[in-house]
C-alpha cells in the first residue's frame, strides 16, 4: 500500500465530505476516520453504527466494572496512571469510577468515532478535559452528522468511500496499522 | 472441406439463439419459481442475518433481518401461514420490536404452531419488564426478568432476562457493603446458573459469568470462562473486546498471585489460546493499538 495512493484517495474523500460537512466541523474527521476502520471491519451500515453512538455504553454491564477493573484500567496505561495519580493514590475510587465510564469506550474499547472526536485530548494526554467535554461534545457532533445525513447521498457517499477505501489493498495489514496509517495521513491532511 | 466449415457454421450459427433461448428459458422459470416462494427467501436471509450476526458483523445481520421481515410480510399477504408468522416474530425480537414480535408469535401459535404460544406469552412479559423498568418500577420488572430467567422456554428471552437482572445487581455493587456485595455476587451466580447449564454452548453466558467471577477474584475461572465466550463467539463487536480486555485482567490478575511454577503453567496455556486468536502479544489483541 503506497503513501501517496492514501493520501490521494483521502484528499478526494475529503472533497466529497465537504460538500455535506464544513471542514472545520466537530463530526467531519471522526465520521471520515470512523467510517473507514468500519469498512476496515466490513461493517458498511454506517447510519446505524452512528445512531448506535447515541446508546452506545448498552448494556450496563460495559460499564459496572469491579474496582479491581477499574484500577487496573488506571495503572496499565503510563499516561492515564499520571494524570490520576492523586485519586490513585488515595483510592478515591468514586472520583476513578467517574471518569472510568466516559474513558473505557475511548482508551479501553477504542471506538473509532470517539478516538478521532477527542484525539487532541488523548495527544495531549487531557484525559480530565475528555471527560468534561464528553456528554456536549458528543452531542453537537451527532447532531452535525444528523443534519448531513438527513440528505440521503451522504451515507451513499460514505459507504462509496468505505469500499473504495478496501479496494485499495489491505488485507495484508493488521486493524492496528490501519489505524495508525489513517491517523497519521488525516492528521497530515488538516495542517 | 469448404461446404462442410459453412455447414458446421450454418449449425452453429443456429445453435448460440437457441441455447440463448433455452438458458433465458430456464431463467425465467428459476426467478419466477423463486418469487414463488417468499418463505424460502426470507428463511435463506434469517440464516445470512445469523450467520452474519456470529461474525460481529451487526449491521450488515441488521439488515438481513430486515429483509427477511419483509419476505415474510410479503409471504403473509399472500398466504399466511403459521410457519410465515413465526419467522416474521424471530425477525421482529432480533430487530428488539418485542410488542410487534408478540402479535406475531400470537398469529403463528391461532395457526397450529405449539411453540408460538409461549414464546408469544414469554415475549409478551418481557416487553412488560421492560416498560416496567422504564418506569422505575424496578421491583415488578425484576420480579419478572426472574421469572423468565428461570422458567423461560424461549432462548432469546432468556437471554435477555438474564442480562438485565445480572446489569441490575452489578450496578449496586460499586455502593453496597461488603457483605451485600457478596449476596448480590452470589445471587448473579444463581441468576446465570441454570440457563448456562441448559445452554452451554452460548458464549454470552460466558462472558456474563466471567465478569461476575472477575468480582469475586477468581480471577483462574473468570480467565475460562473469558476464553469459551470467545471461542463460542458474542453478540457484538463491543461484548467481543470487552471479554478480551476480561482476559488481559485476567493475566494481570495472575501475574501477580499466583506462585513462578504456577504462573509458568498458566503462562504457557495463555500464550496457546492468543497465539490461536494471533495476537499481537499477551496484552494486544488484533483490535487494539499498541500502547
Amino acid at each position: 500500500m503506497e503513501e501517496n495512493k492514501l493520501v490521494t484517495f483521502l484528499q478526494q474523500s475529503v472533497k466529497i465530505l465537504q460538500y455535506f460537512l464544513p471542514l472545520d466541523s466537530l463530526s467531519f474527521f471522526p465520521i471520515l476516520y470512523a467510517s473507514l476502520i468500519w469498512a476496515f471491519d466490513r461493517q458498511f451500515n454506517f447510519q446505524a453504527k452512528v445512531l448506535e453512538l447515541e446508546v452506545w455504553l448498552e448494556p450496563d454491564i460495559l460499564k459496572s466494572k469491579s474496582n479491581e477493573f477499574i484500577l487496573d484500567f488506571f495503572n496499565s496505561n503510563e499516561r492515564l496512571k499520571a494524570a490520576y495519580a492523586k485519586e490513585l493514590a488515595e483510592n478515591n475510587m468514586m472520583s476513578l469510577r467517574l471518569d472510568f465510564e466516559v474513558l473505557y469506550p475511548v482508551i479501553g474499547l477504542q471506538d473509532p468515532f470517539l478516538e478521532k472526536l477527542f484525539s487532541r485530548e488523548l495527544e495531549q494526554g487531557n484525559y480530565r478535559g475528555l471527560v468534561n467535554d464528553f456528554d456536549f461534545r458528543l452531542n453537537q457532533a451527532l447532531s452535525e452528522i444528523m443534519v448531513a445525513g438527513s440528505q440521503p447521498q451522504f451515507w451513499n457517499e460514505l459507504g462509496k468511500i468505505g469500499q473504495e477505501f478496501l479496494s485499495l489493498g489491505w488485507d495484508l495489514l493488521n486493524k492496528a496499522d490501519v489505524r495508525a496509517e489513517i491517523k497519521k495521513t488525516l492528521e497530515q491532511l488538516k495542517k | 472441406m469448404k461446404i462442410r466449415l459453412k455447414k458446421t457454421q450454418a449449425k452453429l450459427g443456429s445453435f448460440w439463439p437457441k441455447l440463448f433461448s433455452f438458458i433465458l428459458l430456464i431463467s425465467i422459470f428459476l426467478i419466477f419459481s423463486g418469487c414463488s416462494s417468499s418463505l424460502q427467501k426470507a428463511k435463506v436471509d434469517f440464516t445470512r442475518a445469523e450467520a452474519l450476526n456470529k461474525a460481529y458483523q451487526e449491521e450488515e445481520a441488521v439488515s438481513f433481518y430486515k429483509k427477511s421481515l419483509e419476505e415474510a410480510n410479503r409471504e403473509i399477504k399472500k398466504k399466511p401461514s403459521s410457519q410465515a408468522y413465526l419467522l416474521r416474530g424471530l425477525n421482529e425480537v432480533n430487530l428488539n420490536r418485542w410488542d410487534e414480535a408478540e402479535e406475531s408469535f400470537r398469529l403463528a401459535a391461532s395457526l397450529g404452531d405449539d411453540r408460538a404460544e409461549t414464546w408469544a406469552t414469554e415475549v409478551g412479559l418481557y416487553g412488560l419488564a421492560l416498560s416496567l423498568e422504564k418506569q422505575r418500577m424496578d421491583e415488578a420488572s425484576a420480579r419478572l426478568y426472574s421469572s423468565l430467567a428461570e422458567k423461560g422456554k424461549f432462548s432469546p428471552v432468556v437471554m435477555a432476562a438474564v442480562s438485565r437482572l445480572i446489569d441490575s445487581k452489578l450496578k449496586l455493587i460499586a455502593e453496597a457493603s461488603p457483605a451485600q456485595k457478596d449476596k448480590l455476587l452470589n445471587e448473579c451466580l444463581k441468576i446465570i446458573e441454570k440457563p448456562l447449564s441448559e445452554n452451554l454452548a452460548i458464549g454470552y453466558y460466558h462472558y456474563l459469568l466471567a465478569q461476575v467471577l472477575g468480582y469475586q477474584k477468581k480471577y483462574r475461572d473468570s480467565f475460562e470462562e473469558a476464553v469459551m465466550a470467545t471461542e463460542l463467539g458474542l453478540p457484538t463487536e463491543k461484548i467481543s473486546r470487552d471479554n478480551d480486555n476480561q482476559i488481559i485482567f485476567c493475566y494481570r490478575q495472575l501475574k501477580n498471585e499466583l506462585s513462578p511454577e504456577e504462573w509458568k503453567s498458566f503462562s504457557s496455556i495463555y500464550n496457546s489460546w492468543i497465539k490461536k486468536w494471533k495476537w499481537l502479544d499477551e496484552t494486544t489483541p488484533t483490535w487494539k493499538r499498541r500502547e
